[in-house]
């Protein structure tokens, strides 16, 4: 029995169960997919085109084109070259020392005498000793030399137990025996030194020397005894010093022989300038160097600044070998220097213009090497300069700039292709913007509009052109321009300007002239060669036109890679905008060729306009885009949007107001599976 | 654990029980019904593949303004131990919900049929849950005419799926241009992708009660069941949603700089509605309460007549109600009866039982219909109970 209610419940705990098939079916969704409003702010989408509101909040349209936007790089480029070319100021080499002994030992055994050690004797008189002659080598400071200056230091010191008298001593070239020097000490007593320094202008002296005491006389020291010790002795020392040479073969030591502080000028004018800042360029400095040694050449430019810091460069000029010269060149980048075209700081006669000091200094290194040199060894260097400066400051001078005539492309009409269109009483400003520090006279030569498509051609009349047009000069804060900026109105019943913009241009051609300091150079200014002056058209639009079947015409590329799956869609569009348009949608293949056309029969009706002249309430239009139009969406490479736009009432003129807005929202109609 | 090893373990508990007890009970109910549709048409949607619309429309003109439905499976295990005590082991599987025409109407055909209309599903709610308790039934009052007994029980919860929309309304315009809705709803689930596992995702405790009184020779009896919580794990699902909302698309301020991160931003501000978070959940059970009053007859060919009512009320908007007539023999009796209830038409119902020294049977219908003409039945209701003596 238990076995059976086992075996029971097994099977009542794992029946009751099995799969159900899943259905799928299709329904059928409507929603709002996009919703947006746009207003007269939206459809403005044109940078230089900005809105206003006249007082009946009508909408002025003010459209700003630059027709020269004048910008300096090149011509205010800079290339100035400084020479620099001088000869050692001198040559300085180092002092030199060397002693010579003699014992009381040695003294005795001239005279054939035994040298008894702790002997206490009297000395008795002795004239006409002389001692050996003993060479001194120099060559570890100079091979030869030929001097302009110098000196040497004589020192006698008696260690020996009594005085001498008489002593002379004398040095000279060991090559030839020439007599450098000989110095006589009338006495030198026991246990002193005595010094006798002699001149040894524009000697040579080689480096091989022989020195020589030539006479000592020993007075005696009468009935007094004196303890013999044989080790005492006479010191002579030899101190070479203050050497200048003309030439030597030597071991130089470190020393500066080229220092040239000058002002060096920049030809400029007639611009009088005080300081630029350098937008790009650089500086070679180039050097040439007979010098058979290592020399360090070391500019410093404090008219040169970049943060604050001068420059300051060390070149390492190699020795000049087998006479040929040494050459160094190097590029540095001055990108951002300000300089400083005052002059040397602190010079006598107060600040300058154009001027720029540098420092320039040739040091010799000391290379341990045994070199030739010669006060007729030169050093040239040439400082290049390559420069566009940022800015200016200083006088700038008169000077007259043209420019043009120049193309500048209007894209305002470019997609209107057929129709007319009639503005009311537009206005022409002519804008100019003087960002520089100085005055200056504009001169407008020509003002051309010119609609290429239709070959039509309108060229600016009056009074306004090839007049001197004086502009104020711009003022700067803190590095910050504020320019001076002249709006001159052109209304279009003292000139043909309608004419111009109702040709629909697509360029305007100018040529314009500017003066700067037209009435004399009387006031420190500034220049920057990105912002010098800008000439604009501003034209202020009224929106208040008639539109009469003007189609305005878009190409644009595609590309939805099948993405559009089957589904309608609808547009509903609430227009408060007194204009109906007409849509017109043409797929393009990618052969090019219009396979489909959309839409054409929808149409964006028109807000009514109420007895108070403006729409009160919009229009609602449906514009439906069935998913067999769809579908081709998906074969299109292109598609071009013509919208013709008619103004209702017909031929009557209307005003854009601002409270006009298009509400728009797209809704899809999709058949979605469920499984 | 897998599931091989706790089916292995509760054989092991079942051994040991039937060594102790001195009867066990086996009891299988299995009872779907709904007011919508019927079994024809149940049986077409999971035999037809794809529904086209005149198959949608057969479906759409049976709904009601509320469609009900509740569907369980439950299986449950009594050991007796003694005259007092019994240990019961149950398992509970059942969906219960109700679904108001107009989301079922929108799930079939979308909203395009409907633009302008107002579309509303206030109080829709379903609940999928799947648990297993075990309780001891005790016998805590008994004299001679009444007796109470109680079940406290632990809950093992291994998936539910909970849906409640208090407030649901939904207006399409009729160009389609704006859409608005209101919605206060939540949903709550845990562990529903895997509805075969065991695993215990959440632990609750209920009580049943049964209450009977002997009122001379006639019977009243009252049962509550499934009057408990359970709490699910932290890993539950909850989703909540409170709005009002008028959509006309995604606003694009400006057209003309239209791009994906406007879109984004736009689905992300929309999803923002939607507060989510994978917390605790605590599910009050949907009790249902079940009355009956059995009046014994006497000297007619009927033995006695018996009154039920069951009622759940989070699903049933008025009770369900049902009468037989029965006979007995010995310890047989066989009774004949109606049902008003859930599907909003009249069931028939037939209850057998069988009784012998070691074994006690129970067969019970209460959509008899089904029998005799199953394809128009909105019910399916079959009872098996068996009890048999050990000692």
């Amino acid at each position: 029995m238990k076995l059976i209610i086992f075996l029971l419940s097994i099977f009542v705990f794992t029946s009751c169960q099995h799969e159900i098939e899943r259905p799928s079916w299709e329904i059928d969704i409507t929603a709002p997919l996009l919703h947006t409003q746009i207003d007269i702010n939206d459809l403005m989408i044109d940078s230089n085109v900005t809105i206003n509101n006249k007082k009946d909040s009508s909408i002025i349209l003010i459209y700003q084109y630059p027709i020269a936007n004048i910008e300096l790089d090149e011509e205010l480029k800079i290339e100035e070259q400084f020479h620099y070319k001088g000869k050692l100021d001198s040559l300085n080499l180092g002092d030199a020392s060397t002693s010579y002994k003699m014992t009381l030992n040695e003294l005795f055994a001239a005279q054939g005498w035994p040298c008894l050690n702790g002997l206490t004797i009297p000395i008795p008189p002795i004239n006409n000793i002389s001692g050996n002659t003993i060479p001194v080598d120099a060559n570890e400071y100079f091979e030869t030399m030929n001097l302009i200056s110098g000196a040497i230091e004589v020192q006698i010191y008696n260690g020996l137990p009594f005085d001498i008298t008489d002593v002379n001593l004398s040095l000279s070239n060991a090559s030839n025996n020439t007599l450098i020097l000989s110095t006589t000490f009338p006495i030198v007593a026991s246990n002193s030194t005595v010094t006798n320094t002699v001149n040894i202008n524009n000697m040579i002296i080689e480096g091989d020397l022989t020195a020589e005491i030539q006479n000592i006389n020993i007075p005696g020291t009468g009935t007094d005894s004196v303890v013999i010790n044989c080790a005492d002795s006479l010191v002579a020392t030899l101190i070479v010093k203050d050497l200048i040479a003309s030439e030597a073969t030597a071991y130089w030591p470190e020393q500066n022989i080229l220092t040239s502080f000058s002002e060096q000028f920049l030809n400029i004018e007639p611009a009088k300038l005080t300081e630029f800042k350098i937008k790009s360029g650089w500086m070679n400095i180039n050097a040439t160097s007979t010098l058979e040694d290592t020399m360090i050449l070391t500019y410093n430019i404090p008219s040169f600044t970049n943060n604050q810091v001068p420059f300051a460069s060390s070149l390492l000029i190699n020795p000049a070998e087998n006479g040929n010269l040494s050459v160094f060149s190097q590029y540095f980048d001055l990108s951002d220097y300000i300089l400083d075209l005052t002059g040397q700081e602190g010079r006598p006669n107060g600040d300058t213009v154009n001027t720029i000091y540098t420092e320039l200094t040739g040091k010799l290194d000391s290379t341990g090497e045994l070199v030739t040199l010669d006060l007729q060894d030169s050093i040239t260097s040439t400082l290049s300069l390559n420069i566009i400066p940022e800015y200016f400051k200083g006088f700038l001078g008169h000077d007259t700039i043209n420019f043009g005539p120049e193309e500048q492309t209007v894209d305002f009409f470019n997609s209107i292709v057929s129709g007319s269109f009639m503005i009311n009483n537009s206005t022409l400003k002519l804008n100019i913007i003087n960002y520089i520090g100085a005055e200056v006279d504009i001169i407008i030569n020509e003002i051309t509009a010119v609609n290429s498509k239709n070959n039509i051609t309108k060229t600016l009349q009056g009074q306004i052109l090839n007049s001197n047009i004086f502009i104020d000069n711009a003022t700067e804060n803190n590095n910050i321009i504020n320019p001076h900026v002249s709006n001159i109105t052109i209304d279009d019943k003292s000139t043909n300007l309608k004419e111009l913009i109702e040709i629909m241009p697509d360029k305007f051609i100018a040529s314009i002239t500017i003066i700067t300091n037209p009435n004399g150079d009387n006031k420190e200014g500034f220049l920057y060669y990105d912002k010098t002056v800008d000439v604009n058209v501003i034209y202020e639009l009224p929106l208040h036109f008639i539109a009469d079947n003007l189609i305005i015409s878009n190409t644009s590329d595609i590309n939805f890679d099948n993405n559009i799956d089957n589904g309608n869609f609808k547009l509903i569009i609430q227009n408060s905008f007194p204009i109906e348009a007409n849509i017109k949608l043409y797929l393009i293949d990618k052969g090019g060729f219009v396979f489909d056309s959309l839409l054409t029969e929808e149409v964006i009706k028109a807000g009514i306009i109420g007895p108070n002249g403006r729409v009160t309430s919009p229009t609602e239009s449906i514009i439906n885009i069935y998913k067999e139009n769809i579908n081709n969406f998906n074969n299109a490479e292109q598609i071009i949007t013509n919208i013709e736009f008619n103004t209702l009432p017909a031929q009557n003129y209307i005003k854009i107001y601002d409270d006009y807005k298009i509400d728009l929202t797209i809704v899809g109609n999709f058949n979605y599976s469920i499984e | 654990m897998n599931n091989y090893c706790k089916i292995l373990l509760f054989i092991l508990i079942f051994i040991c029980e039937i060594t102790y007890s001195q009867s066990v009970n086996f009891e299988s109910c299995i009872n779907i019904n709904n007011n919508f549709i019927d079994k024809k048409l149940l049986e077409d949607i999971s035999t037809i593949g794809f529904m086209d619309e005149n198959f949608k429309n057969n479906i759409s003109n049976n709904l009601k303004n509320k469609n009900r439905f509740t569907t369980e499976l439950n299986l449950k295990t009594n050991f007796y131990i003694n005259s007092s005590y019994s240990i019961t082991i149950e398992s509970k599987n059942y969906a219960i919900g109700k679904i108001s025409k107009d989301i079922i109407n929108l799930g079939l055909f979308g909203n395009t049929p409907y633009l302008g209309e107002n579309l509303n599903f206030n109080e829709d709610y379903i609940l999928v849950n799947r648990y297993s308790k075990i309780g001891i039934t005790n016998l805590i009052y008994n004299t001679k005419n009444e007796y109470i007994h109680i079940n406290p029980h632990v809950i093992f919860g291994h998936q539910f799926f909970e849906y409640n929309i208090e407030k649901g309304e939904m207006t399409t315009s009729e160009n389609g241009d704006f859409i608005d809705y209101t919605l206060k709803a939540q949903s709550h689930f845990a562990n529903i992708d895997r509805f075969n596992d065991l695993n215990i995702n959440g632990i609750g405790f209920g009580i049943d009660l049964n209450y009977k009184k002997k009122i001379k020779e006639n019977e009243f009896n009252l049962i509550v069941e499934d009057l408990g919580i359970i709490n699910w794990t932290k890993n539950s699902q909850n989703y909540t949603v409170d709005t009002i909302c008028h959509f006309q698309g995604i606003v694009i301020e400006d057209i003309f700089h239209f791009n994906d991160s406007i879109l984004e931003n736009s689905i992300n501000n929309l999803n923002s509605h939607y507060n989510d978070n994978q917390n605790k959940y605590s599910l009050r059970l949907p009790v249902k309460i079940k009355a009956s009053f059995t009046r014994n007859l006497k000297n007619t060919n009927i033995d006695f007549i018996k009154l039920n009512m069951k009622h759940q009320p989070i699903i049933y908007k008025t009770p369900e109600l049902s009468g037989s007539l029965g006979v007995k023999s010995k310890n047989n009796s066989l009774a004949l009866g109606m049902k008003y209830g859930i599907t909003e038409k009249v069931s028939f119902m037939i209850d057998i039982n069988i009784k012998s020294e070691k074994l006690s049977l129970n067969i019970k219908t209460e959509n008899l219909e089904y029998i005799i003409n199953p394809n128009n039945s909105y019910g399916l209701n079959l009872l098996l109970a068996m009890k048999i003596n050990l000692k």
